[in-house]
């Protein structure tokens, strides 16, 4: 019984994150016939959630919100091309994604110190600072190639699986795995470079 | 635990962290009034000159094409003056 109770919890969770909100449904077929106030609610309703992916392309509060404001500026000029197949938040993420990775690209790669002055060596890995352990992150994914670096952001921070990246970025598998494979093995050389498990005090 | 996996926890606390970010709505909407972005501006513009220039080549290909004499047409008066 609490088993069928969970499965169908679980089910309607899927089904609720597979469908629009009719809040967002209502505002876009709105903003779509010219109002700005409807657009200007999904906005506040999802920028928090678009500035949570974008900071993993700039950490940079003045360079967020102008991606911030880049993504719903795109949204808004290509509202007609969102069908409502996928809830909002995901089209936004796709934008999102387009936005922050011509953001890198448009940028020179510079070599980014690694920040681990902020990191407690005694802390336990799973005690880190959150801003802490991001910066350091960011600072050795900054490192990497813009390809590269995008595959292992979505894969690790937006759970992405190969086809999503594909499918988001319109490259095939095979480039994703590459990409992949070779990101990790980069990562590895530069932490192993970096003596990031000495510095951490995580080597037992 | 080796370099990889290390990042990877390092990953998993990032995960929880919230930047704040400040209410951008004002800005979108100024940014929506001032007119499309600049990259899509400028793409509909090279399209549009795109196809005008193969608008006007067609125009001049069909003008050519219909005006122009048969390089062949040359030979036939002279038959028809050996025939009589």
């Amino acid at each position: 019984m609490i088993e069928a109770i969970a499965l169908a919890a679980g089910v309607t969770a899927m089904y609720n994150a597979r469908t629009v909100d009719e809040t967002d449904q209502r505002d876009i077929a709105a903003a779509r016939s010219g109002d700005e106030a409807a657009f200007a609610r999904l906005v506040r309703r999802h920028q928090a959630a678009v500035a949570g992916l974008l900071w993993r392309f700039t950490r940079e509060p003045a360079q967020l919100e102008d991606l911030v404001q880049e993504v719903f500026v795109d949204a808004y000029f290509g509202l007609d091309g969102y069908r409502g197949a996928a809830p909002l938040e995901h089209w936004l993420s796709r934008i999102a994604t387009r936005v922050g990775y011509r953001f890198w690209k448009k940028r020179s790669r510079r070599p980014a110190a690694v920040p681990l002055e902020h990191l407690d060596p005694a802390a336990p890995p799973g005690d880190v600072d959150p801003a802490a352990a991001g910066a350091l992150v960011h600072a050795l994914l900054a490192r990497l190639p813009p390809p590269e670096r995008l595959v292992l952001v979505l894969m690790y921070f937006d759970n992405c699986s190969v086809q999503e990246i594909a499918g988001r970025m319109g490259w095939n598998r095979a480039m994703v795995k590459m990409r992949a494979y070779r990101a990790r093995r980069r990562l590895k050389a530069m932490a192993v470079q970096e003596r990031l498990l000495e510095k951490l005090g995580w080597t037992s | 635990m080796d370099e990889l996996e290390a990042v990877e926890r390092l990953v998993r606390r990032a995960r929880q962290e919230r930047p704040s970010a400040r209410d951008v709505t004002g800005a979108v909407l100024a940014g929506i009034r001032a007119g499309r972005p600049a990259a899509v501006l400028s793409l509909s513009v090279v399209a549009a000159v795109a196809s005008l220039a193969a608008a006007v080549v067609l125009a001049l290909a069909i003008h050519t094409l219909s005006a122009g004499a048969d390089p062949q047409a040359a030979l036939f008066p002279v038959v028809e003056v050996a025939q009589p």
